[in-house]
């Protein structure tokens, strides 16, 4: 994986020293309250609900197992023993003090890590698809391009004061996406044409929040030297036009819809004219010597499938049980993808503690080339395990509560911190995740329910990506109560779609049974081989709507 | 409508309620409770001067239930903040009430 260069260490650990002397300065009152804010911010230090919030950038959600122990000793040290992993990829710390943070930062920094780039105006951390480099349905390792825009969007002087946040995306799958590339205000999409050579898809101007926007593409295969100019064309032009007087209309979402695709399309690629021959042009070479730092482990011969498989699957239900719902095909023969679900029953959800991380750094270090993925959906990934240690791995996990065999399952849920921690939220989100989680516990229901993707979120800026949820509640205040409205048929792949308000938000004592019954109308109208997202495309919300608000007596 | 102020300690972060003798205590138990107008000028100018000495940020007024016992926030949000996180309460001033933390 990408180790830091001596640019990266001194520019890092330069930030820790810089940050511990900005907080003595404020504590001493030479640094106001209004002029300590954004340095905090730019430290990813967040104010929240009951505390402090820290985020930490995993940059495209790749980790090794020596940063996931410290990750596991922060929460240790310094918070209450546990960690949230966020849907972009991050991690925040729900309880540091303003005193521990340049501690904090400078155990980071002894493992490469730092919170740039996870709060403010500016590019924020660059994500990637979790099944980087193992892929079966991938064109090449996307996180090559992630780590080319990571080096040029840090502290890149003309990008750090943007209109709004700006958060891009990378996927190489041919198959199906994972990064929910389509809500990204850049989006990207690695292809190769017929000629073997590598260019990018380029979307732009998605987003959720309180304007849900699919993004449009500009242009379907721009050449792999010129990744950096075309995006630099793209920030610029939102930097320069993009509205700054209306924090609601300032992403540029707002700005490709107003201008139209087309219009923004030209603007942007009159720029790339002017800029698309200058420094910003990647040489080969250069990228040849990112796509080392990604050189997939030592793997072995091993036999596909292991002969003793079958024999264990037999032998142990809930090892088949996981082994069905959360192992994915690897590109090497021999090997899996295991994917560790932090989505226990009533649990919540994107939570590890302490000893979770460790246990989970020990796995990876034993059977998966010591190296960690997380997702978007908020679990991990063990991204190199040989099929034949998976009965061990599985073993390992289910002895620290981590082998829940419901990865893209209803019970999979994908949640906000909502009112319990954040300062924003007009309501909760993790009871009705928990909630949701218990009342579809049982496995085998949620089998013959199948795929299905619930996304809650405790406000209207969509941090729980309600709106891409197959299945979206957002958490509303009507005069002080928590209601909540559903949405149905959204949905964050290549086929993005943006989900659709069902009616009158419910409150929360009558949420959960409202979701069991839109479930129950799917099993009732269902065609065969109909995921739900299927048969709400098909039938759109009425049957649905029906079940929730007009349900036949019995 | 009697209020309370609260703040967030600048050092900890932590939730804090102004009291009676102007300190500052994470129990809003502890808070100073007023419905007049003069008292209200009062404990913000007593807020004031703990931001101008760096030992709170985000001071703001919080509604309470006109009832007896303990002050009792109107908005959820400011019950969640006094207590901790509903699905923790080994987190928070609620700790102490659940003994665990
Ligand atoms: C201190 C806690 C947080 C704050 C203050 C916060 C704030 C916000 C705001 C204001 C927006 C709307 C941006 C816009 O529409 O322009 C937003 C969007 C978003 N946040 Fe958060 N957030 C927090 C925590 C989280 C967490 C925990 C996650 C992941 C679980 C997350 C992921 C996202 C995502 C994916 C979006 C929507 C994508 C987009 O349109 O930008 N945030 N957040
Ligand atoms: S969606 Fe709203 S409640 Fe949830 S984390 Fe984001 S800002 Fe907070």
């Amino acid at each position: 994986m990408y180790r830091y260069d001596e640019f990266d260490h001194a520019a890092v650990s330069q930030r820790v020293n810089q940050f511990r002397g900005q907080v003595a300065r404020h504590l001493s009152g030479e640094l106001s309250d209004d002029e300590f804010r954004p340095l905090r911010l730019m430290n990813g230090l967040y104010s929240q609900l009951h505390a402090y919030m820290l985020r930490v950038a995993i940059p495209y959600g790749t980790l090794s197992s020596r940063q996931l122990r410290a990750l596991a000793g922060i929460a240790r040290k310094y918070d209450k023993g546990y960690a949230h992993f966020t849907t972009r990829q991050n991690v925040q710390f729900n309880w540091p003090t303003l005193q521990d943070t340049p501690d904090i930062l400078a155990d980071l920094a002894d493992v490469e890590m730092h919170a740039i780039q996870t709060s403010g105006n500016c590019i924020r951390n660059v994500t990637a698809d979790q099944y980087a480099g193992v892929a079966v349905d991938e064109v090449t390792d996307p996180r090559i391009y992630s780590e080319i825009l990571r080096q040029w969007s840090t502290f890149h002087p003309e990008f750090s004061y943007l209109p709004r946040k700006f958060k891009i995306a990378v996927t190489a799958s041919r198959g199906r996406d994972r990064t929910a590339v389509r809500f990204h205000d850049i989006g990207i999409r690695v292809h190769r044409n017929n000629a073997g050579e590598i260019g990018f898809e380029i979307m732009a101007g998605g987003g959720l929040g309180r304007t849900p926007v699919v993004a449009a593409t500009l242009n379907e295969f721009v050449p792999e030297a010129d990744l950096l100019s075309y995006c630099e064309a793209i920030v610029r032009v939102y930097n320069m036009i993009g509205r700054r007087d209306n924090l609601y209309k300032s992403r540029i979402k707002i700005l490709v819809s107003a201008l139209g695709a087309a219009e923004f399309t030209r603007l942007v690629e009159e720029e790339w004219a002017a800029i698309r021959n200058t420094s910003l042009r990647l040489p080969s070479d250069d990228v040849e010597r990112i796509r080392a730092y990604f050189a997939p482990p030592h793997y072995e011969t091993l036999a596909n499938p292991p002969p003793e498989l079958a024999a264990q699957l037999e032998d142990d239900r809930d090892f088949a049980a996981w082994h069905r719902q959360n192992v994915a095909r690897h590109r090497q023969p021999g090997y899996a993808i295991a994917n560790l679900s932090l989505k226990p029953v009533g649990g919540v959800p994107g939570d590890a503690t302490a000893e979770q991380m460790e246990a989970v750094a020990d796995l990876a270090e034993r059977y998966s080339a010591a190296e960690i993925r997380v997702t978007h959906e908020q679990n991990l990934v063990l991204a190199h395990v040989a099929q034949k240690d998976l009965v061990a791995v599985w073993q390992g996990l289910a002895a620290h509560g981590l082998a829940s065999a419901n990865v893209s399952l209803i019970s999979d849920v994908v949640c906000c911190p909502g009112l319990d921690y954040c300062g924003l939220a007009t309501a909760r989100s993790i009871p009705v995740a928990q909630q949701i989680s218990t009342r579809f516990a049982e496995l085998q229901k949620a089998w013959d329910i199948g795929e299905l993707r619930l996304n809650i979120s405790g406000c209207i800026n969509a941090c729980g990506h309600h709106h891409a949820g197959h299945i979206g509640v957002l958490g509303v205040d009507k005069r002080n109560e928590e209601f909540y409205q559903i949405t149905l048929g959204g949905n964050g792949e290549y086929d993005a779609s943006i989900g659709e308000i069902i009616g009158p938000g419910l409150p929360g004592s009558e949420i959960v049974d409202a979701i069991e019954r839109i479930v129950e109308a799917y099993l009732g109208i269902r065609e065969s081989g109909e995921r739900f997202l299927d048969t709400v495309r098909r039938t759109g919300i009425g049957p649905f709507k029906e079940a929730v608000y007009d349900p036949p007596q019995r | 409508m009697p209020q309370v102020l609260t703040a967030y300690g600048l050092l900890t972060g932590q939730v804090l309620w102004l009291t009676e003798d102007s300190a500052w205590s994470p129990r809003i138990r502890d808070a100073r409770v007023s419905d007049s107008d003069a008292d209200m000028a009062e404990m913000e100018a007593a807020g004031k001067a703990a931001h101008a000495a760096h030992e709170v940020f985000d001071i703001y007024r919080v509604d309470i239930a006109a009832e007896p016992g303990p002050p009792r926030p109107i908005k959820m949000r400011e019950r969640i903040r006094a207590l901790g996180p509903t699905i923790h309460p080994g987190f928070g001033p609620q700790a102490e009430e659940h003994g665990a933390d």
